[in-house]
C-alpha cells in the first residue's frame, strides 16, 4: 500500500475550442521517509501535478490516491486539512502576524491531534527551524525571504501532516538558504518520516533527493 | 487559534483601514438613527395625541363635498344625517354610547334667561328680542351623553326614561340657575309656544302657533371648565326634550311654511331649522381611524367623520406627512449603505486575498472563513452603530424641534389643543431595538456580496 498514489492523470486547458494538454498521461507513487523531486523545465507542467497533488484542482480524468482513497470521495477540503502541508514559493504567509500566530492559524484549523500543547509545537517547531523566540514575535514583513520560507515550512509541519509539498521553495532565496532548506527537507524525510515531495529546476537540489522524477511533455519519468 | 481569534487579530492589527471602515459605518448609521429618533417621536406624538383626544366622533355635513356632489348629481342632498344611518353606525362594534339631537326654536316671553354680563355688552344684536326664544335641545340617549361627558350634573329630579323617548312625553331638564330665576322646581310646568312668523313686511306677525305645557323632571348645573362665557351662557338656557317632541314641533313649523309659502310668499328652504346632530362615544379613542373608516363607507359622500375636537385629521396628515418623508429617507439611506458598504468591504478583502487563499489551502471550512468575514464586519460595525445611536439622538433632538418650529401645518391644526403636545424624543427599548436591527440587517446585507466573492476565490490562481 502506497501512501500517494497518482494514477494515469491528464490535464488539459480549453484553449478557445482547442484543448491544451498539460499532463497527457501521469502515473507515480510516494511513500512516506522519502525525499523526492519533481525536475522539469519551465512550463513543463510541474506546478499543475503538484496543484492536482495538493488537491487546489482537480485532474481532467484520472485519479489520485492517498492510503488508498481517492481524493474525491476523500474530500479535497478534508484532505488539505488533514493530510497535506504545501509549501510555496511565494511563501504565503498571513502578512499582519507574527510566525508564532501563522502557525497557530494552521493549527486552529486541522482536525490532526497535536504531541502536545499548541504553543508547545509552535514554539519547537519554530526553535527546529531556527526561528529564534524574538523573531517568533515580529510580524512577517520583518523577517527576511529565507526566515519567511522557514516559517511556511514550520507551517506545513505544524499540523502533523505525513506529506510535505513545495513548490520551488527556494526559487527566491540565495544558495545558502538553498542548502539549508533542502537540509531541513531531507531530514524531514528521513528523520521524521515524512513524505516530502518537492518541485524544483534545479539539478543541484535534485541531486540531494532520494527520488527523482522528470516532467517532460506531459509524461513523467523516475530518474 | 479559533477562527473568531483570526477575525478580532485582523480587525486590530489592520488597523488603518478598521478605522475607515468604522467613520463609514458610522455615518451613514448616524443618518439611519436619526430618522429612525425622528421617526419614533412623531409616532409617539401621533400616540399621544389619539390618547388625548376625547373617544367622540361626530358625522358632520362638509359643505364642499356637499356642494361637489350636488353639482355632480344635479339635485340637492341631505345635508343630515338619517336616523336610521345614525342607528346602523351605533351598532358598530367601536361605539359604546351614542346620541343623536335634533333643536327647536320656542317661544316664551316670560321665562328669564342666564345672562352673562361679559358677553352681553359687546353685542350689537337685539337681545330683548331674542331673549325671548328658548333653544331646547332634543335627545335620543336617555341618559343625557352630557350628563356622562361630565358638560353638566344633574342636581335635582331624574333624566328621561326609556318610554318618555319613544313616546311623545312633554317633559324637560332646565339649568339649576334658569330654576332659581324663574322659581321653578320639579313637577313645575313652563310654557313653550311654537310660532312660525310671517316677517313679509319686514315685522314679525305670527302666522301660526301652537303651544306645548312642559313638565320639569330635571335640574342640572354645568359642570366646571366653562366658568363663563359665551359657552356657558348657552348651556344655563339649554333645555333638554326628548327629540320625539321637538320632531313633533318641527313638522308643524314645516306644514305652516308649506302654508305660508303657498299664500303667495318667497319660498325659504332655510326655514327648516332642524338640525339633526350626532355623536358616538368610542370605546377608545384610538379606534376613532378605523371607526372612521368604517362610517365613511356607510354614508352619502357629503359627510365626514370628525372627533369633537376637529384636531385629528389635520395633525393626523400632517405627522403622516413626516413619517413618509423620514421613511424614505431610512430606507433610501439604508439602500446606499448597502451598496457602499458591499463595495468597500470587497475592496478590502481583495487586498487580503491571498490571506484568504492562505486559509483555503489549509484545508479552511467555507462557513466559518463566512462566519470570519461577517464577524470582522459585526465587530467594527456594532461599535459604529452604537456610537451612531447617540449620534444619531443628539442629531434628532435637534433636528425635529426645528422641524417642529418650521412646520406651520403642524401648528396651526394643533392650536386647538391647549399647548403643544411634546416631541418627545424618546430612548426607550424598542427604538434601540428597531434600530439595530435594521443596522445589523444592513451591514448583513451589506456582507452578502463580499462573501460571495471570497467564496468564489480560486486558491490555486491565488497562491501558485
Ligand atoms: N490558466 C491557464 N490557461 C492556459 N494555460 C495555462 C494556464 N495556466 C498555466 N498554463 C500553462 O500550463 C503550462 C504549465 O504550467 P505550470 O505552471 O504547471 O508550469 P511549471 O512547470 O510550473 O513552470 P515554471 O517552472 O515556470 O513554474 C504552462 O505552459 C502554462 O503556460
Ligand atoms: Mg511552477
Amino acid at each position: 500500500m502506497s501512501l500517494l498514489r497518482v494514477e494515469h492523470v491528464v490535464y488539459y486547458f480549453q484553449d478557445g475550442v482547442k484543448q491544451r494538454y498539460i499532463l497527457k498521461d501521469i502515473s507515480c507513487v510516494f511513500e512516506r521517509g522519502t525525499f523526492y523531486t519533481i525536475l522539469g523545465a519551465s512550463g513543463s507542467g510541474k506546478t499543475t501535478l503538484l496543484s492536482l497533488i495538493s488537491a487546489l484542482d482537480t485532474p481532467t480524468s484520472g485519479k489520485i490516491y492517498y492510503e488508498e482513497k481517492n481524493l474525491m470521495e476523500l474530500g479535497l477540503e478534508n484532505y488539505r486539512r488533514n493530510h497535506v502541508g504545501i509549501v510555496f514559493q511565494q511563501y504565503n504567509l498571513i502578512p499582519y502576524m507574527t510566525p508564532f500566530e501563522n502557525i497557530l492559524v494552521a493549527m486552529g484549523i486541522t482536525d490532526n491531534k497535536l504531541p502536545m500543547s499548541k504553543q508547545e509545537v509552535a514554539y519547537n517547531l519554530l526553535d527546529y527551524i531556527g526561528i529564534t523566540k524574538d523573531k517568533a514575535k515580529r510580524t512577517i514583513n520583518k523577517l527576511s525571504g529565507g526566515e519567511q520560507q522557514r516559517v511556511a515550512i514550520a507551517r506545513a509541519l505544524s499540523t502533523n501532516v505525513d506529506v510535505i509539498l513545495a513548490d520551488e521553495p527556494t526559487g527566491n532565496l540565495n544558495e545558502e538558504m538553498t542548502e539549508e532548506i533542502v537540509e531541513i527537507f531531507k531530514n524531514l524525510a528521513h528523520k521524521h518520516n515524512k513524505c516530502v515531495i518537492v518541485v524544483t529546476h534545479s539539478n543541484t537540489i535534485a541531486k540531494k533527493s532520494d527520488i527523482i522524477y522528470r516532467l517532460n511533455d506531459g509524461y513523467i519519468n523516475q530518474e | 487559534m479559533i477562527f473568531l481569534t483570526r477575525a478580532f487579530l485582523s480587525v486590530i492589527r489592520n488597523f488603518r483601514k478598521s478605522c475607515i471602515f468604522f467613520f463609514l459605518v458610522l455615518i451613514l448609521a448616524s443618518v439611519i438613527s436619526t430618522t429612525i429618533f425622528i421617526n419614533q417621536a412623531v409616532t409617539d406624538t401621533w400616540l399621544h395625541l389619539q390618547r388625548n383626544l376625547p373617544p367622540i366622533a361626530t358625522v358632520k355635513l362638509d359643505i364642499e363635498a356637499w356642494e361637489r356632489f350636488n353639482d355632480e348629481t344635479g339635485m340637492i342632498h341631505d345635508i343630515n344625517l338619517r336616523t336610521d344611518l345614525i342607528h346602523k353606525i351605533a351598532a358598530l362594534p367601536y361605539v359604546k354610547e351614542f346620541d343623536y339631537f335634533s333643536s327647536g326654536i320656542f317661544y316664551n316671553p316670560h321665562l328669564i334667561p342666564y345672562k352673562d354680563s361679559a358677553v352681553n355688552k359687546n353685542t350689537s344684536l337685539d337681545v330683548a328680542f331674542l331673549e325671548k326664544f328658548w333653544l331646547v335641545q332634543g335627545v335620543q340617549n336617555p341618559n343625557l351623553l352630557d350628563i356622562q361627558e361630565e358638560r353638566i350634573e344633574l342636581v335635582y329630579g331624574r333624566t328621561f326614561t326609556v318610554t318618555e323617548m319613544n313616546h311623545l312625553s312633554m317633559v324637560i331638564l332646565i339649568s339649576e340657575t334658569v330654576a332659581h330665576l324663574n322659581y321653578l322646581t320639579i313637577g313645575s310646568t313652563v310654557q313653550l309656544r311654537n310660532i312660525v312668523f310671517d316677517n313679509m313686511d319686514g315685522e314679525n306677525r305670527i302666522f301660526a302657533e301652537e303651544s306645548y305645557t312642559m313638565e320639569v323632571i330635571g335640574i342640572f348645573r354645568p359642570v366646571s371648565g366653562e366658568k363663563n362665557g359665551e359657552n356657558l351662557q348657552v348651556l344655563e338656557n339649554r333645555i333638554y326634550a326628548p327629540n320625539h317632541f321637538v320632531e313633533l314641533a318641527q313638522i308643524f313649523q314645516n306644514e305652516q311654511q308649506q302654508n305660508l309659502n303657498e299664500s303667495g310668499d318667497m319660498m325659504n328652504i332655510q326655514g327648516a331649522n332642524l338640525s339633526l346632530e350626532n355623536r358616538f362615544v368610542l370605546y377608545d379613542s384610538q379606534q376613532f381611524l378605523p371607526f372612521k373608516v368604517a362610517v365613511e363607507e356607510k354614508i352619502p359622500p357629503q359627510f365626514r367623520v370628525v372627533d369633537i375636537e376637529n384636531a385629528f385629521v389635520d395633525v393626523y396628515s400632517a405627522l403622516m406627512t413626516m413619517d413618509g418623508m423620514t421613511n424614505i429617507i431610512l430606507w433610501v439611506t439604508v439602500g446606499i449603505s448597502i451598496l457602499f458598504l458591499s463595495l468597500l468591504i470587497t475592496l478590502f478583502l481583495r487586498d487580503r486575498r491571498r490571506e484568504i487563499g492562505i486559509y483555503f489551502t489549509l484545508g479552511e471550512k467555507k462557513h466559518r472563513i463566512t462566519i470570519q468575514i461577517c464577524a470582522e464586519v459585526i465587530i467594527i460595525a456594532i461599535l459604529a452603530i452604537i456610537t451612531a445611536l447617540f449620534v444619531g439622538f443628539f442629531i434628532s433632538s435637534i433636528l425635529s424641534e426645528h422641524i417642529l418650529r418650521s412646520n406651520i401645518l403642524v401648528e396651526q391644526s394643533i392650536h386647538s389643543f391647549h399647548e403643544l403636545p411634546f416631541y418627545g424624543l424618546s430612548f426607550h427599548g424598542s427604538v434601540i431595538f428597531m434600530f439595530l436591527g435594521v443596522g445589523v440587517g444592513t451591514i448583513l446585507l451589506a456582507s452578502i456580496i463580499p462573501v460571495m466573492y471570497v467564496l468564489g476565490l480560486n486558491p490555486k490562481k491565488i497562491m501558485m
